[in-house]
């Protein structure tokens, strides 16, 4: 079955080019939302094995309740996107839906397979397909951003497929459950896993590979911004965290996560608050929340994971509501500097309404849903270190300040802008739709922790996944 | 993990809720008209202002030399490649003592 959505969005990736019809791209991404929500609700773990080659030795798909929870967050995002572009996106409309559908398989081979070379091919369908989209413009600024992008994503590309490499030729199998029962603790694993954490840290953004994401969000168009920070970061978070439990299944390395984290999250704060260009900011509060995320999953508890997978699962939301939210505001008036804009929330009040439950959202102000992870984050690094804690607490109070900075030079004051054009209902609806779902799961975040919980299950018991690939415990 | 969370949320939107009707019936009661506001001539000449984004907190910015951390970005790639390696030795080193 999970053949046919794959066959169905590369039909689509090439249909709508030919017919040039965006339509067709809408459906498929949306058919494969509703084909992994529906998924998401049987009991057991699903495992596909491709050409009747059982695993360890073909390729399998393993449908577990992580790989499901990213996929329909994934696909969910991916049907907003599309519905926004529709009058977003002006000239070659048609080649930037072939990319989108591209980009959606990318993302959903990530989440799904079982076997890490293939990880390591979707990795890289997805990140070609996100080179062009951030050159999509084909402007100077955008030209120069995608080959900083590509440059950058190769390099660490590299560092991964040595990695894979290195860990291939030391356990004799691509097979991540495999893999997990043929890894010892001995140095040279130790060192493959420091080249794989390195190569993945630049999609998950951490400090120091973070400088890519302020240069490339200001360049590409902004539903390809939303995507950038939310789906895409989180793929980045997905990888380091799946092959840091699933396959290597160590504990002693999430100080590291911790320090990292730290790091990440008070730089991407401090620069956010310097910032001026909307985009740019946006992308050091991406590189600050990811920050806020590493730390929790280093704690290494059950709560600890299941506040960071809150926490990418809302900042998944919250990054992708302000980019399309601020890309309306841009569509109008084609500017990102904060010194030239103001005065609009009375010409855009839902606009406004949307971007301030975006920021005060990732800002952590309840009842918004930033908060319930960011409690939840408080809470598992309290029992750990109250040192983290206050840090933490402190970076949520620079998020404010800067949010405040943006919402007031935004909105507030005097307006230079006549705004003629009437926003189109599929930009509107879309983030309207993101607005609702942060205020519903900051209310009752019950909703959300019904599909963290057992993603979390997932990554605390290693041993599970390996007996329903393999069949052994 | 979230119990007594609805109380928590339920008291908060209250608030915010009787906040926001106690602001609208106060407006709703007493509109000055452009004549009242003339009644006292001796006060400041107030402007509306608005602050731009380059003041906004640029005491705080200069105060802890904030700018230092905005010099390293420098938006060269070549200093990207370089962090990037750096990066990686460090993560690598990291991961071989932790």
């Amino acid at each position: 079955m999970i053949t046919i959505v794959l066959s169905v969005l590369f039909l689509a990736a090439f249909l709508v080019l030919v017919l040039k019809r965006d339509i067709i791209a809408i459906s498929a991404i949306i058919f494969s939302f509703i084909f992994f929500l529906l998924a998401y609700f049987s009991p057991d773990i699903m495992m596909f094995a491709f050409s009747g080659w059982s695993p360890p030795f073909g390729i399998v798909w393993v449908l577990d309740k992580l790989g499901l929870f990213m996929a329909i967050m994934i696909t969910g995002i991916m049907s907003l996107t599309a519905v926004y572009s529709v009058k977003y996106v002006k000239e070659r409309k048609h080649r930037y839906y072939t990319l989108i559908c591209l980009l959606t398989i990318g993302l959903i081979g990530i989440s799904l397979t079982g076997d890490i070379f293939n990880m390591y091919v979707f990795f890289e369908l997805m990140s070609v397909a996100s080179y062009a989209l951030v050159a999509f413009l084909l402007n100077k600024e955008s030209t120069e951003a995608a080959l900083k992008y590509l440059i950058t994503g190769s390099l660490s590309s590299s560092f991964l497929l040595v990695g894979i490499a290195m860990l291939y030729g030391l356990t004799g199998t691509l097979n991540m459950a495999d893999m997990a029962l043929k890894i010892s603790g001995g140095p040279v694993f130790m060192i493959v896993l420091g080249l794989i954490l390195g190569g993945l840290s630049l999609k998950s953004a951490i400090v120091p590979f973070h400088f890519w994401l302020p240069d490339v969000h200001p360049a590409a168009p902004s539903p390809v911004s939303a995507l950038l920070s939310s789906v895409i970061i989180g793929s980045g978070v997905y990888m380091t965290i799946r092959i840091i439990f699933t396959v290597f299944g160590i504990m002693s390395i999430f100080w590291m996560l911790i320090i990292l984290g730290l790091i990440t999250m008070v730089v991407g704060g401090l620069m956010a608050i310097m910032q001026k260009d909307v985009k740019r900011l946006l992308a050091y509060s991406t590189v600050s929340q990811v920050g806020y995320i590493f730390i929790a999953i280093g704690m290494g508890t059950p709560a600890g994971v299941t506040a960071g997978l809150f926490h990418l699962f809302n900042n998944i939301l919250l990054k992708c509501l302000l980019f399309l939210s601020f890309g309306i505001i841009l569509w109008h008036t084609g500017t990102r500097d904060l010194n030239k804009l103001g005065g609009l929330g009375k010409r855009m009040p839902w606009v406004a309404f949307c971007f301030g439950i975006g920021a005060l959202g990732t800002a952590g102000i309840p009842p918004l849903n930033g908060f319930a992870s960011k409690w939840l984050i408080y809470l598992a690094t309290w029992e750990v270190s109250p040192i983290i804690t206050s840090i933490a607490i402190i970076v949520s109070a620079i998020t404010l300040a800067y949010y405040l900075k943006v919402f007031s030079c935004i909105f507030m004051g005097p307006s230079t802008f006549k705004i003629v054009k009437k926003t189109p209902k599929t930009m509107l609806i879309p983030i309207i739709i993101l607005a609702i779902i942060c205020i519903i799961i900051g209310i009752l975040p019950q909703i959300g922790m019904m599909f963290v919980e057992p993603a979390t299950n997932v990554l605390l018991e290693q041993g599970q996944y390996i007996n329903a690939v393999l069949g052994v415990g | 993990m979230f119990e007594g969370w609805t109380l928590f949320v339920g008291c908060f939107v209250g608030f915010i809720l009787l906040g926001l009707m106690i602001y609208l019936l106060g407006n709703r009661s007493f509109r000055p008209d452009g004549k009242k506001d003339e009644t006292y001539t001796c006060g400041e000449n107030l402007q509306k202002n608005s602050v731009t984004s380059d003041n906004f907190y640029q005491a705080i910015i200069d105060s802890f030399g904030l700018n230092k951390l905005r010099d390293i970005h420098t938006g060269k790639l070549s200093d990207y490649v370089i962090w990037m390696i750096v990066g990686v030795v460090i993560i690598v080193m990291m991961v071989l003592v932790i």
